[in-house]
């Protein structure tokens, strides 16, 4: 379960889909990214998220099959908004389910980690004072 | 043959422009389609000899001297940012 959208999405929602997928998990960690006002001393007046639409599809769902080879997990859903989002709202989401904490806890700490480094997404953070690409991702 | 380039982010300001199509000559690596599209479109170079632009092959990661065929698709990315 891996999608790129510009709406939002409900984490109930997404949280429900994966309990659906099997009555072995025990355990449900999440990350939720959102959208900061205030970012290296600038205001942020909106995040705009561009994606190599082919390529970030791909490398999103490699990223899964990932995960589930190297954690013990039962499932794992990643979904990431691109276009204009405006502060206070959803960026990203993982949900990693696994039947113990642990193996959940870890999976969605390394998926977050190595979704930023491998998925062609780039964020512009638009202020008042002109609007900058990030290219760190800290 | 016929190669396509796609540029994102920052790069897409620099060059003024988000795909340019290439004429190339058979057997040609991604370091000669990186000189080539310097040449066309100066404002690149800076950038591009930086390292700090990654370099994609059909939707893969690709190395300077992988070979190019008629067709290929070839991403020039900056720095991912997502999450």
């Amino acid at each position: 379960m891996t999608r790129i959208q510009e709406e939002d999405f409900s984490i109930d929602d997404e949280i429900k889909k994966v309990m659906n997928s099997s009555k072995r998990i025990g355990g449900i960690t999440t990350f939720l990214g959102t959208a900061r006002d205030f970012s290296k001393g600038r205001s942020i007046k909106m995040i705009s998220f561009e994606h190599y639409s082919s390529m970030a599809q791909k490398k999103l769902a490699e990223l899964r099959d990932e995960m589930l080879q190297k954690f013990d997990i039962i499932e794992l859903s990643i979904i990431h908004r691109v276009g204009d989002i405006p502060p206070g709202e959803n960026i990203v989401l993982i949900i990693a389910a696994a039947e113990h904490r642990a193996a959940a806890f870890e999976a969605c700490r390394e998926c977050i980690d190595e979704l930023k480094k491998k998925v062609p997404i780039w964020k512009k953070e638009l202020t008042p004072e002109g609007d900058f690409w990030v290219e760190e991702h800290p | 043959m016929k190669v396509t380039v796609k540029l994102f982010a920052n790069l897409k300001g620099i060059a003024g422009s988000d795909t340019v199509e290439l004429q190339l000559d058979d057997n040609k690596k991604i370091v000669d389609l990186l000189a080539e599209i310097t040449k066309i479109l100066p404002p690149l170079k800076d950038v591009l000899e930086s390292r700090k632009v990654f370099v994609s092959l059909n939707q893969e990661m690709a190395q300077k001297d992988d070979i190019l065929k008629d067709g290929d698709e070839v991403g020039l990315l900056p720095p991912f940012s997502g999450g």
